[in-house]
């Protein structure tokens, strides 16, 4: 199915049009990330229709313009958002791969400070794996940490950013020429 | 986009006249029914790019359309645990039901457990509905 021309149309008319028209997408990758070091690791799971409206391209922004909104809700004198017009009037992106997708939602979703910094520290603190990949049960739940053997380990198994890196969007489409004007985000 | 009806008003033969911005403003703008429990996943949803499984009973979930504030409204509702037997609670907080950021204009964050407020429980069905304005 093609995707009607969505630019200029808000952005939540077309993801009713993406909820009616594409079946859901059940990703089995997971990102797991340690945002401090006090809370327990936390598990990403895409959404089933955003995946597949991600999958079918035309239909989301690209994710810098998150990053502007984001930037003006971190000023100081925010009240509400006046450029929502970015989500709506900024050329939707083309589809993307089910890995393309994560690395998306990463940037989008995950804070800031972790996946800039992933792995900077002596073990990676953000990770994409397969949801087979986790413990089974919910026991210790709140102890739940990334296994220093598994980053270290297996890169077949558990696959970092840095692997996706190399099949993964291209990062110019991602940064804006506005985006690098403003210098906004941080 | 084909099939666009552009109207102020809708009339019912019976009931009256209703402005159609009670409609647009008035509908639910996002949704998401998920399971906290061991499968973790999401089931079914509106407006949501994707929910994080912070802790146990603790979840926070990311808009694809952004609110304009953060000052719509969340409800929060679980499946009541099958094996529970105190009373519960489900909230949208960030932790323990006594404040901290709760929603903002990207995001959610919701909490569930039993009436000792440190207590958190997993639920194999969350439901979280959000009212409000877009951006």
């Amino acid at each position: 199915m093609n995707t009607p021309e969505f630019k200029g149309t808000h952005l939540f008319e077309r993801l009713l049009w993406a909820k009616e028209n594409l079946e859901p997408v059940q990703s089995d990758y997971r990102v797991v990330f340690e945002s401090d070091v006090d809370s327990p690791a936390s598990i990403l799971v895409a959404d089933p229709n955003w995946m597949a409206a991600a999958k079918q391209g035309g239909i989301l922004p690209p994710v810098w313009v998150y990053w502007l909104l984001a930037a003006d809700e971190a000023h100081p004198d925010f009240k509400k958002h006046t450029r929502g017009y970015l989500l709506h009037d900024t050329q939707p992106i083309g589809p993307l791969t089910e890995e393309q997708a994560i690395e998306y939602l990463i940037y989008k979703d995950v804070p800031r400070h972790v996946w800039e910094n992933y792995n900077k520290g002596n073990k990676p603190n953000l990770i994409i794996c397969n949801k087979s990949q986790l413990p089974k049960t919910r026991e210790w739940r709140n102890a739940w940490s990334i296994s220093d053997e598994v980053v270290s380990g297996n890169i077949e198994t558990v696959q970092s950013i840095e692997y996706q890196e190399t099949e993964g969007l291209d990062l110019t489409e991602m940064f804006s020429e506005e985006l690098n004007r403003s210098k906004v985000y941080a | 986009m084909a099939g666009k009806i552009i109207a102020d008003q809708i009339q019912s033969t019976t009931a009256g006249t209703l402005d159609t911005k009670y409609v647009v403003d008035g509908s639910v703008k996002s949704y998401v029914n998920f399971n906290q429990g061991t499968v973790n996943v999401i089931r079914k949803s509106l407006n949501i790019s994707s929910v994080t499984d912070r802790a146990t009973g603790r979840a926070s979930g990311n808009f694809t359309s952004s609110f304009s504030d953060a000052e719509h409204t969340a409800t929060a509702m679980p499946l009541y645990p099958t094996s529970g037997t105190a009373e519960y609670w489900s909230c949208i907080s960030n932790d323990s039901g006594n404040g901290g950021v709760d929603t903002s204009k990207t995001s959610w964050n919701q909490t569930y457990g039993d009436q000792n407020e440190e207590h958190f429980w997993d639920s194999n069905k969350q439901m979280i509905m959000v009212v409000g304005d877009l951006a």
